[in-house]
């Protein structure tokens, strides 16, 4: 609850947070009576990537720029270390993913609110074609762009997801249903950015999970089907509301608008340019936060594009930011993180086969079986509850291959490390009962 | 190795660092001060807080271009050599302010060398003490690190036909306005067509020429908003509301199409059609001052003039408050507070580049309020802006 909560703090987004959160995670770690379990490799490859940002300030184009990168990944870092270390037992995983999850639900309504006001406005002025005014739909906390937002909402969706799926899993079903009005608060919110890359990444996350839940046999290719459907009626239905309300959407994800076509174009533009950095600095890169300065005198006055700021890819940043060196670990990481997930998978207790399940018309009164069944429970709503995770790494990892908002701020760098430290959380630390 | 002591070292890390990148947070909340302090013209609490940043930060390169800024508040803003020997106009006080300034400036570029608007301000500074060669070659740097920037080419012409290379200024001239047709509109533009009238509609007439041609019939609506702007001036509205139409059509999110459509339907006197046109353009960018002059004109025109007077007031509020051209910009470049105010220099020269609706704002209220002395005092505001090159008035 105390790391949730801190988690949470950040979205308040003041220094102080950044401080309470590094104490109370000194405390929650000192304090903690889990069975402290050994680092694997997984937890290596983040602490390099951290010892990375010592030299990359060094070599940095312009070092005042890249000062805030070392802060910023020692305390993703810590948060990993946090979660891997602390969050041991299922109800910690639901509390901690309920608590962020209410955040994607704050952004929702935030969102919703602003969008519905905005649209009555340039409707009053003759405007009904929305897609060429989404930047200005939904207004974020001055700190933020509107790009950057839609990331932490996309973040937000797998944890407001989990805790459905364990309210549910726990027999909670009436609780767990209304537990699912944050996902589809958080789903309404994306589906109303206009930007085909999150919706199109709203709906993979769907998808994936569902990938996930049926290759790893926690859920049978029927009820898979049955879950799978389920969520892509409520994304139909979600977005069939809104196209009511706000007619036009659904052509801003399937057509190509002048403001679309012009946005692919200086993205292809950009990358090019960005490729000639890499060849420029290709071992360390330009810097942490240096990739705007060095991209603007590369700039043609020319282009009718204009100046972008950012180098609209996660993978292009880092190769410019961070260079080669810098890939190749987040490489090394990400398929650390893909390894310990499959292990996760396969390490969690064996789901009870459903036929003896059916043999029970009552619950089994022998304490032995009871446990056996409560353990396979548990498991499943672990497998569930991962799955869930590490779908929406993969969302949000789509997303920005076409973006690049991950590293600017410390809740989404915090959130993804969470996120990737719960996909890792090994089954077998888990203490399920 | 166990997970435990790895996380507990983290957090310790964690904290050293906190402390140690305490002294940059405290920096950068002295800037966000700073700022408040030269928008409130507190020129001298603002070096009291400058400076203690750079004692917290002396590795932070947009410090020392603040500092420059600052020096240069008192600095004239205009070049003085063309009327007066210029030892005569500057003062001993001045010269050291500028040498300050300029020590800042190369400070600041030194630990950054693609900070386009010091190599503009600094080439500012060495030509106003004289160094003519150093101050141009910084002012090509600036235009070659940003070229995107209207005003950087803007600036560099102008001291190229002051020094007398009056073909070489002309394209720039020509560049800044391919990039920003609205200079047209500006103070400096209509100076420059009333003392080079041939050289004025040459360039324009290049521009159109070298807009269509990268047009060439297609359908780039940035290019025909631009083209769209060209033809008003030259007074071809039929052609010019084409583009602009279909610019809309497009892209219905500029509001200076929508402002120059208004002004077109205004023209041929379709006023319910420019009305609408002014107030979409209004709506995407209230920040704006054209929309809010255009609307209390029309305002006034059918009778309602309270409707008139608080439009008119908008218009000169905004334009007060012209749109910061590197605030933005910096702002997407550099990581820190969020910068509220330019650092050009000299400071006059953002509004003497841009369209200038003050003059005819304050001039419509003087009629409205008569008996005001300052409204009428400031109905000339766009003609007594500083040309900040004297040279180039003969």
């Amino acid at each position: 609850m105390v790391l949730a909560s801190l988690i949470a703090g950040l979205y308040s987004s003041s220094g102080v947070s950044s401080v309470a959160l590094i104490f109370g995670i000194f405390a929650a770690i000192l304090l903690s009576r889990v069975r402290n379990a050994k680092a694997r490799a997984v937890d290596w490859a983040i602490l390099a990537l951290a010892g990375l940002q010592i030299p990359e300030l060094f070599s940095s184009s312009y070092r005042a720029n890249s000062m805030g990168a070392p802060v910023l990944m020692v305390l993703s870092v810590l948060v990993f270390f946090a979660v891997r270390h602390t969050i041991t037992r299922l109800f910690q995983i639901a509390l901690l993913a309920g608590a962020l999850g209410l955040g994607g639900v704050w952004l929702g309504l935030e969102g919703l609110n602003q969008v519905a006001v905005e649209t009555g406005r340039l409707r009053e002025f003759g405007f009904s074609n929305l897609v060429a005014f989404r930047s200005r739909l939904i207004v974020p906390p001055t700190t933020w762009i509107l790009g950057e937002w839609f990331t932490l909402a996309l973040l937000a969706l797998p944890f407001a997801c989990a805790l459905p799926i364990y309210l549910w899993q726990k027999g909670r079903k009436s609780l767990a249903l209304a537990a699912l009005l944050l996902p589809s608060l958080t789903t309404a919110v994306l589906t109303l950015s206009l930007s085909r890359a999150v919706f199109w990444s709203t709906v993979l996350f769907y998808l994936s999970a569902w990938v996930l839940m049926v290759a790893s046999r926690v859920l049978s290719p029927r009820a898979g089907t049955a879950v799978l459907a389920g969520a892509l009626v409520g994304l139909a239905l979600i977005l069939a509301f809104e196209s009511a309300i706000y007619p036009g959407i659904i052509k801003a994800y399937t057509g190509n608008h002048t403001s679309q076509a012009r946005s692919t174009e200086g993205r292809v533009e950009i990358w090019n340019r960005s490729m000639r950095l890499v060849r420029a600095h290709p071992l360390l890169g330009v810097g942490w936060s240096n990739s705007a300065l060095m991209l603007l005198s590369s700039a043609d006055e020319e282009e009718t594009t204009g100046f972008a700021s950012r180098t609209f890819s996660l993978p292009v940043q880092i190769l410019v930011e961070q260079g080669i060196i810098g890939i190749f670990l987040y490489a090394v990481f990400l398929i650390l993180v893909a390894r310990q997930f499959i292990a996760t998978i396969r390490r969690s207790p064996p789901m009870r086969a459903p036929e003896k399940s059916n043999k029970h018309d009552r619950p089994s009164t022998d304490p032995v079986e009871k446990m056996a069944d409560l353990d396979a429970n548990a498991g499943a709503t672990h497998k569930l509850m991962v799955c869930c995770f590490a779908a929406g790494l993969i969302a949000v990892l789509s997303r920005e291959l076409t973006y690049s908002s991950l590293t600017e701020h410390s809740l989404t760098m915090v959130l993804t490390a969470t996120l990737a430290a719960l996909v890792c959380q090994s089954a077998e630390r888990q203490s399920y009962l | 190795m166990k997970l435990k002591p790895i996380a507990i070292g983290i957090a310790i890390a964690a904290a050293l660092l906190c402390f140690h990148v305490g002294d940059y947070d405290r920096a950068d909340s002295n800037l966000t001060s700073f700022y408040k302090q030269m928008s409130a013209a507190d020129f001298l609490s603002a070096r009291r807080t400058i400076d203690e940043a750079i004692r917290l930060w002396p590795t932070n390169a947009r410090y020392y271009t603040w500092s420059g800024y600052c020096y240069s508040q008192k600095l004239p803003p205009q070049c003085p050599r063309c009327i007066h020997d210029m030892n005569s106009t500057m003062t001993e006080d001045d010269r050291k302010f500028a040498e300050f300034a300029i020590e800042e400036y190369r400070h600041a570029l030194q630990l950054n060398g693609l900070d386009a608007v010091a190599w503009h301000d600094l080439a500012w500074l060495e030509h106003l003490l004289g160094d003519d060669e150093a101050a141009e070659k910084d002012w090509q740097k600036a235009t070659i690190i940003d070229p995107g920037n209207a005003v950087f080419h803007l600036s560099y012409g102008m001291v190229l036909e002051e020094i007398g290379k009056e073909s070489e200024a002309q394209k720039q001239y020509e560049v800044a306005i391919l990039l920003s047709p609205s200079i047209v509109e500006s103070p400096f533009f209509v100076r420059y067509r009333a003392r080079s009238p041939e050289s004025a509609a040459a360039i324009v007439a290049h521009c159109v020429t070298t807009i269509e041609g990268k047009l060439n019939g297609g359908h780039d609506p940035i290019l025909q908003a631009r083209l769209g702007k060209l033809y008003q001036y030259l007074g071809d509205r039929k052609r010019s509301a084409q583009m602009l139409q279909e610019a809309a059509a497009q892209l219905p999110n500029l509001p200076l199409v929508w402002l120059n459509l208004g002004e077109n339907y205004e023209a041929s006197g379709s006023l319910t059609q420019a009305m609408d046109c002014y107030k979409k353009a209004n709506i995407i960018n209230p920040s704006l001052a054209g929309p809010y002059l255009r609307m209390a004109e029309l305002y006034l025109q059918q009778g309602q003039k309270n409707l008139a007077a608080t439009n008119f007031q908008m218009a000169a509020q905004r334009w007060d408050r012209v749109n910061p051209i590197t605030a933005s910009h910096n702002n997407r470049l550099y990581v820190g507070p969020r910068q509220l105010i330019d650092d050009l220099l000299p400071t006059t020269l953002v509004w003497y580049v841009s369209p200038c609706e003050a003059s005819r704002a304050y001039g419509a209220l003087a009629e409205l309020y008569p008996g005001k002395p300052e409204l009428v005092r400031r109905s000339r505001t766009c003609e007594d802006l500083p040309d900040p090159h004297l040279c180039n008035r003969r």
